[in-house]
């Protein structure tokens, strides 16, 4: 007995807890060891159930069925009813299979497939949960450094860890929220750090403490990201910066935005929603239409190359005549109602310097649509028949270049799109090869793209993307490396050469040896909502008419007005492209896109050196330390 | 597999240790989430289901009862069931709680995101955060501080038995 006491005394009991039968340096693995036991164990023991019931089952339940012949027992009126129940168990198992397979998908297939169960998984409670206490990875800019995340944790004070974003305002609509469709917060990482691991994933793929560094490194830069910002302080547009070599999103941002950390409920995000004035959820760069303007001429230029007609000479005749495409029709004329040029035979390099109409026009017919689509879809642009499908294209994640499916649906830009079909007259077509009419559907993001496929040394349009990890992949080839570089040329034109529309950028960036191309451009935008800033809503006017009883009644007429907007596209540096902007400011009153939209431009371009984004050559070297002078005696 | 009240009363026995095993996950998993479940209640449900098992003893030597098993053998299987489910969620302040829920699921949370961030994170990234910039390390659980059941509902086992609360009445 005293042996036996002595025995179980030298027994260390505590190595016999459960806890270190799993490894219980990684706590989770534990209790999920644990309940796998349990549900082998329950498994078993169901089984043991079910053999026991069948054996019952099988047993003739009264003697004399023991000797019975098997046809006898058949026509039992036991035996009948069993068939009857087993009919209908084969049906309500069936039933079951059914509803089985209809939460598979849901569990396993939609949320990666369908766009609409994507954008409402924020109601699942179960993600909600999962999601507040699971800590998801820093997002970190490009450079990697702790120092310039743009998503990290905070202690707040009250004590609780929160997730804290340094660009609140800045990154709002490339991160989106727990509400309404998905940002990136709910893409980027949802399979690494949200998902709920099952038990035996506990088991089988955490087996030791090693520390996890699931940090993602997205393309945007911090920096450039909060100057670009700046830029458009106080202002309504966009503006979208894109390395034209790599499709690095090297920023992006939208104004008016609104705080991440504002939007603590739904509640918060219905206001948002409901603020039609400014609009703060609606990322302008992505999901906004503009009418481009005369950006869109590099569209045309661009077939026109393709095409083998970049030696094309035009008219560019003054008012009355101006460009007139048929007999009868309206004419086009250049900016300020005549002409730019006023000469017959003018070249494609003259037209785009000074930004001709008329000649663009004539050379979108001259081209014909087919060369124009077909030129456009190379770009990402979806050139369809009619008017009215123009506005039906919903958003083009698959011009992304992601990881996955889900990350590039919540980012996707509204799909662009121009006109070809034959319905359009030569008026209407020529308007829309000059940036008006019904190519009214650009979104920034796709100008930058359009000013990048020329700025690409290769000539090819590389798909953009986000993750900084993902490897270059071109979306098309639109141009020979040769066209490239002499659309690069005709670009520079604009900036470089006097009498270009976009000569304020040479000026902003004197002395800094940067050539840049672009292109400027002036839109209006008709019928465009008056709203009264005191209220919010829209302005308006009581008027009166009779109904068709001769009765006076009130109605309110919406007050409108034509807004013009700014535009300019570039690429810089000209011999080597780093960074392809896309900048529109909207309602810019009388001015120009060259006086608005290029300056600003000339702005990111300064700040993209400063940071060392336009390559070693250009980077400002930092003062050389003076040496100490000797003190005199 | 015969109809035997001794093979019965060892699939009876199997589901008492079973069930004791998701007591045991269940309040370990409890640990891991800073709050601590009931032992006695737990001690409740074992010896509930042990006089279940040895019933069928008593059942045959006493009353001669010769019929089957299976359906009893069922029934106190899926009876382990409900009491395992319900020392889970009862033994939850976020689920017993009415009106401090949402304080529940931020002790939750926190205590969770201080055990990841202690494994995982970098001194220079806690330090960021505030936190003293230690090493990542393992979680002790022995030394954390946890949310403990109030003890005037556990006064007795008598009190136990009446409850269907593992340890809490109302938030």
């Amino acid at each position: 007995m005293q042996t036996a006491l002595a025995f179980l005394l030298q027994i260390d009991w505590h190595r016999l807890e459960p806890k270190n039968w799993f490894g219980g340096q990684v706590l989770e693995r534990t209790p999920a060891g644990l309940t796998i036991v349990y549900i082998i164990a329950v498994g078993i023991l169901v089984g043991f159930l079910l053999i026991s019931f069948v054996d019952n089952f099988g047993r003739p339940r009264f003697l004399f069925e023991t000797n019975l012949p098997r046809e006898v027992t058949k026509k039992l009126t036991q035996t009948i009813t069993n068939r009857s129940i087993r009919t209908w168990q084969t049906v309500f198992v069936l039933l079951a299979l059914i509803i089985f397979g209809f939460q598979v998908y849901w569990v396993y297939f939609a949320d990666t497939t369908n766009e609409e169960f994507q954008a409402l998984a924020y109601k699942d409670l179960r993600t909600r949960r999962v999601g507040g206490s699971a800590m998801k990875p820093w997002i970190l800019d490009r450079t990697g450094n702790l120092n310039a995340a743009l998503a990290d944790y905070k202690i707040n004070d009250k004590g609780k860890i929160v997730r804290n974003y340094p660009l609140d305002e800045e990154m709002a609509h490339l991160f989106g929220t727990a509400y309404g469709p998905p940002g990136l917060e709910r893409t980027l990482f949802q399979t690494q750090a949200t998902e709920m691991p099952e038990a035996w994933q506990v088991l089988m793929q955490y087996k030791k403490p090693e520390p996890q560094n699931n940090d993602v490194r997205i393309t945007i830069d911090r920096n450039l990201q909060a100057y670009v910002a700046s830029q458009l302080n106080g202002k309504k547009g966009a503006i979208v910066v894109v390395n034209p070599q790599s499709g690095d999103v090297l920023a992006m941002y939208s104004n008016p935005s609104y705080k991440l950390s504002d939007v603590k409920d739904g509640t918060d995000y219905t206001a948002l929603d409901g603020d039609q004035m400014d609009r703060p959820l609606l990322s302008r760069a992505t999901r906004e239409y503009y009418m481009p303007g005369s950006t869109f001429k590099t569209v045309t230029m661009m077939s026109a190359f393709r095409g083998g007609q970049q030696d094309f000479l035009g008219f560019d005749l003054p008012a009355p005549d101006c460009y007139t495409p048929y007999s009868g029709s309206k004419p086009i004329c250049d900016s300020g109602g005549s002409c730019e040029i006023c000469n017959t035979g003018v070249g494609i390099r003259d037209a785009f310097k000074v930004s001709s109409n008329q000649y663009f026009a004539e050379l979108a017919n001259h081209l014909g649509r087919d060369r124009m689509g077909e030129t456009a879809r190379l770009l990402g642009i979806d050139a369809v028949e009619k008017p009215n499908e123009a506005t039906l294209q919903g958003l083009f994640p698959d011009i992304w270049n992601t990881s996955n499916k889900r990350i590039a649906n919540s980012i996707a830009p509204s799909r662009s799109t121009m006109v070809i079909g034959k319905s359009l007259n030569l008026y209407d077509f020529g308007i829309e090869g000059m940036g008006q009419g019904l190519a009214s559907q650009m979104t920034p993001f796709q100008m930058a793209l359009v000013a990048a496929a020329p700025g690409n040394l290769q000539g090819r349009l590389i798909k953009p993307k986000i993750e900084f990890d993902q490897q270059p992949q071109a979306f098309s080839q639109v141009l020979s490396p040769q066209q490239a570089a002499e659309i690069r040329d005709i670009m520079s034109t604009v900036t470089e050469e006097a009498g270009g529309t976009g000569g304020a950028v040479k000026t902003a960036l004197a002395g800094t040896g940067i050539v840049v191309g672009g292109k400027t451009g002036t839109a209006q935008k008709s019928d465009v909502p008056i709203y009264d800033p005191k209220t919010g809503e829209k302005k308006f006017v009581l008027k009166k008419k009779q109904d068709g009883h001769g009765n006076v009644i009130e109605y309110k007429e919406y007050l409108k007005y034509e807004r013009i907007d700014g535009w300019f596209i570039c690429i810089a540096p000209l011999e080597n492209p780093q960074v392809a902007i896309a900048v529109v400011i909207e309602d810019i009153g009388s001015k120009f896109g060259g006086g608005t939209a290029a300056p600003v431009a000339a702005n990111v371009i300064l700040k993209a050196r400063t940071l060392g984004l336009l390559g070693d050559k250009y980077t400002p070297k930092a003062p050389a330390p003076q040496k100490p002078k000797r003190r005199s005696k | 597999m015969r109809n035997r009240t001794s093979s019965h009363f060892f699939i009876l026995v199997l589901i008492v240790v079973v069930t004791a095993i998701s007591h045991y996950s269940i309040y370990y998993g409890a640990l891991i989430r800073g709050y601590e479940t009931s032992t006695l209640t737990a001690v409740r449900n074992l010896s509930l289901l042990s006089l279940l098992a040895i019933l069928p003893i008593f059942l045959k030597h006493v009353f001669k009862y010769k019929g089957s098993w299976t359906v009893y053998t069922a029934a106190v299987l899926l009876f382990s069931m409900g009491l395992t489910i319900q020392y889970r969620l009862f033994s939850d302040p976020e689920y017993t709680s009415k009106n401090d829920k949402a304080d529940a699921i931020a002790a939750k949370t926190k205590t969770l995101q201080l055990h990841y961030i202690q494994q995982n994170y970098s001194p220079e990234k806690k330090q960021m955060m505030g936190l003293p910039p230690t090493p990542p390390s393992e979680v002790d659980l022995s030394q954390e501080t946890r949310v403990r059941p109030p003890t005037r509902f556990l006064r007795s086992f008598y009190q136990v038995t009446r409850s269907t609360r593992s340890w809490r009445s109302s938030g």
